[in-house]
């Protein structure tokens, strides 16, 4: 095995540059040893196949916080093993990681690794694994650690009972489903005759048999497949209201009555071939909404974002303690990194929390011993001990997701169209059918009956409710394969709604992490890194953040004194040596020099100048196009937390009508887009989601943009990839012309109810005519709005 | 035509062993996940070539 550094090249395992070292093994390169080692162990199980599959598909191994020891603990392997006995286990995990289909083989050939997994099946859609284990040769924690060292990091989540009925939900709607369909084609086949007896009369005999076939096979279907709404319509009238389940239901049930009376009277048909169709059609737009949830789970419960257990300190020893164990009073041990999961007292260290997650606010909160802490605040440094105050059901952060503070109450048009539909439509129905029943029954009893039902049956505002979760579920699925996820589809009105774009600029339209940092000047000794570094680590500024990162080198306890200073710099002391980074009129007393795209931080220890890290931003890829394409349709802000420094830039980048904004706190942020609604602009921000929470959060409608995914946070509506938000202009596109779609068709399937109601009220429509139109006016609703937003999907996307 | 008298009645018990293999088909899990098994019908099976190079 030969280890040898060499120019950039890709890494063979997971396709990003080798940026500071090459390994060489096997003829091929890897850009760290957790990549190595994880093709070592494949190429050892013969699972190379992994590569051939798909090129480079792995995912860096980043060794942070793969602790597992809590599963180790009985309690939680009891809630997590769906089935144990001596020699067989079944436990299922997340798989936020899981990405193509090398992944799919690998993590289906994990027997081949340990011969303790005897099987494992992958769900690629829903990101879960389902493995099956022998707990004699591998432990449930040693399974887990499995997964992380191939660069799979399992999520666990503990409410496995939730999910099962989530899942026993799904498999319910099928079944209606299956038997809606069954009842609905084989009362139409029997309905045959009926439609061709304009032609050729019926054998009475034969009518009347095959009317009670389709009695028998329809009851279950109106009874039983259409139950939710019969449920929903139920619930809605015990608390004085209507939605729109109730004229489907009301009308599903009056016309199952008056069919049912007819062929048990032999004096009709009825009309059961209409019903069970259109529960039929329901149910799939149904079950089409659902299935492009499954793939995105925004799921809102607080249990998710926080561990699953925490380490707790018994008697001077650390122990693994499930979550909901966690007694008050007790003393747990917080890891860099890790979130304090309740409220608590500082006991020991030093706390410097981050509590951008709960109030958007990115400067981390120090404190000393007896300092108060609140859950959702996020350790960084030093491990910290913290005696528990509140146990974690009652704490601070859980109150907040019970407020719903993250619902955002505004509705936008097309929600607020539909409950008004909802509630006068439905009115109106029911107004005009008793009206239609009471002006007939003084002329003819059975004219009444049927100018009643076909009001009922041809008004149902069923394309109303098709029209939506089609149109802006096959959006929701179409944004997603483009690297957009919506958290509903409701969102996607929101989206259309907006006029006025907000970006933020650090880690939204620069890349995160990838800013080059280059040193210049005189050579600095170790001690004077450890003493930069130490300073460094005080301030929250990007550009420390990066040089920290970026440098190399051991820490120093304790900053004596620390002091900075605005736009400028600081200055702080360290073991008797004072270190000045910042701006080069702050350090060196000289006018900086201008240079174009780069910043510089200048050094200074013990008042000698020792030379200056130049920082250049890189813009992500098709920025400038996207934002020049922006410009003409939406009013663009641009805020960042960055100094002036690259003014001159952002404007030759950006067209100058971008209002830019420097200098902006989160809190600055946050009231930039008050102010803009105060104006009444629909503010649409884009932020990376950690310093720009609040502004999320208070925008119309929040995108935050990842270079991860899956990686999102409870305040945004919108994730998008970053190396897709050059799509942005034409994913915005994309939702006006849905949103116009839909609003055609409920334009159209409006027209449709006034002239159906008008034709039916004269009593005119012969039952044939009601059954035919009514599965035809669904038909065409779903395929209007499905064929439009696909239309608008291959012209733009 | 009173012979539909008796057919269709058979029809309908033959669909609805359909229907029944339907539901069975759902409960055992067959259409839990739609999108996997048509990856992994594409993985080469290389067990058996594979495992003398060792």
């Amino acid at each position: 095995m030969a280890t040898e550094v060499l120019e950039a090249v890709k890494c063979y395992h997971c396709g990003s540059e080798c940026e500071q070292q090459v390994l060489v093994y096997d003829e091929k390169s890897f850009c760290c040893d957790g990549c190595k080692s994880v093709y070592q162990l494949l190429s050892e199980n013969n699972l190379c196949n992994y590569y051939d599959l798909t090129s480079n598909p792995g995912k860096k191994i980043s060794g942070l916080g793969n602790r597992f020891e809590y599963l180790d603990d009985e309690d939680i392997k009891n809630e997590l093993i769906a089935f144990r006995t001596r020699e067989m286990s079944k436990i299922s995990f997340n798989i936020p990681d899981m990405h193509c289909s090398s992944c799919i083989y690998l993590l289906e050939n994990l027997s081949r690794i340990n011969k303790g997994i005897i099987t494992s099946t992958v769900d690629f859609l829903k990101k879960e694994i389902h493995i099956t284990f022998n707990e004699q040769i591998i432990s449930l924690r040693e399974t887990a650690e499995l997964l992380a060292g191939l660069g799979y990091l399992p999520e666990v989540k503990l409410n496995r009972a939730e999910e099962e009925v989530k899942k026993k939900k799904n498999k319910t709607l099928l079944y209606k489903i299956a038997i809606a369909g069954f009842s609905a084609g084989n009362i139409m086949l029997f309905s045959f005759p009926e439609y061709l007896s304009v032609f050729d009369k019926v054998d009475i005999e034969i009518q009347n048999f095959l009317g009670i076939i389709s009695l028998i096979l329809a009851l279950p279907v109106t009874l039983y497949c259409a139950s939710d709404y019969h449920i929903s319509a139920f619930k809605a009238i015990r608390r004085g209201m209507l939605n729109i389940d109730l004229p489907i239901s009301f009308g599903m049930l009056a016309n199952t009555t008056k069919s049912a009376f007819d062929i048990l009277t032999f004096t009709g048909p009825g009309y059961f071939d209409s019903i069970t169709g259109l529960i039929f059609f329901l149910l799939i737009g149904k079950w089409f909404q659902n299935k492009t949830f499954e793939s995105l789970s925004f799921e809102k419960d607080y249990k998710y974002y926080f561990p699953v257990a925490v380490t707790k300190i018994k008697d001077g020893q650390e122990v693994s303690v499930p979550l909901k164990n966690v007694k008050t009073g007790d003393t747990l041990l917080i890891r860099n990194q890790e979130l304090i999961p309740a409220d608590a007292v500082l006991l020991n260290g030093v706390a410097n929390i981050d509590y951008s997650f709960v109030t958007g606010e990115s400067v981390p909160v120090t404190g000393e011993r007896g300092t108060k802490l609140f859950a959702g605040g996020r350790q960084l440094g030093p491990a910290i001990e913290v005696s528990v105050l509140k146990e974690v059901a009652e704490s601070y952060l859980v109150q907040l997701w019970n407020q719903e503070l993250y619902v955002k109450k505004e509705k936008n048009k097309i929600k607020r169209f539909t409950d008004f539909i909802g509630k006068y439509f439905v009115l109106l129905v029911l107004i005009i059918s008793v009206a239609t029943f009471v002006y007939w029954i003084r002329i003819d009893t059975n004219l009444a009956f049927k100018a009643l039902t076909s009001v009922l049956i041809i008004a149902c505002p069923c394309t109303l409710a098709l029209a939506i979760p089609f149109a802006f579920g096959n959006g929701l699925r179409t944004l997603g394969t483009k690297g957009m996820f919506l958290k509903n589809a409701e969102v996607i009105g929101k989206l259309a709604d907006a006029d006025t774009i907000v970006f933020d600029k650090t880690g939204t339209i620069t890349e995160t992490d990838a800013a080059d940092i280059q040193y210049e000047g005189m050579e600095m000794t170790s001690h004077e890194i450890s003493l930069l570094k130490t300073a460094l680590k005080n301030s929250t500024h990007p550009f420390s953040k990066l040089i920290y990162q970026s440098i190399q080198g051991a820490e120093y306890g304790k900053v004596e004194s620390y002091k900075e200073i605005v736009s400028a710099g600081f200055e702080a002391m360290v073991e008797n040596n004072r270190i000045k980074v910042g701006s080069a009129t702050f350090v060196t007393g000289l006018p900086s020099e201008k240079n174009g795209l780069t910043s510089r931080v200048y050094i200074s220890v013990n008042d000698q100048v020792k030379g200056y890290y130049s920082i250049k931003n890189k813009y992500r890829e098709g920025i400038t196009d996207m934002i020049r394409s922006l410009a003409g349709k939406y009013e663009l802000h641009l805020i960042s937390g960055d100094q002036e420094s690259e003014k001159e830039t952002l404007n030759k980048l950006f067209d100058s009508k971008v209002k830019l904004n420097f200098n902006q706190s989160p809190t600055d942020k946050l009231n930039y887009i008050k102010s803009l609604q105060a104006e009444g602009k629909k503010v649409l921000m884009i932020g990376d989601g950690l310093n720009d929470t609040g502004a999320l959060k208070q925008s119309n409608v929040g995108i935050s943009v990842t270079d991860k995914e899956y990686n999102f946070f409870p305040s945004c509506d919108t994730i998008i990839q970053a190396k897709d938000l050059y799509k942005l202009s034409n994913l915005l596109k994309y939702c006006k012309k849905s949103y116009w779609v839909v609003v055609a068709s409920l334009i159209i399937s409006l027209l449709y109810n006034i002239f159906a109601i008008g034709y039916a009220v004269t009593a005119l429509l012969t039952p044939l005519v009601a059954a035919i139109l009514m599965p035809v006016s669904s038909i065409a609703v779903v395929l209007f709005v499905v064929g439009g937003t696909n239309y608008f999907r291959n012209k733009l996307l | 035509m009173t012979i539909l008298l008796f057919l269709i009645p058979i029809s309908l018990v033959v669909a609805l062993c359909f229907l029944g293999f339907l539901l069975v088909s759902i409960k055992k899990g067959q259409f839990d996940d739609d999108y996997t098994p048509s990856v992994r019908i594409l993985f080469d099976d290389e067990k058996m070539t594979k495992t003398n190079k060792k």
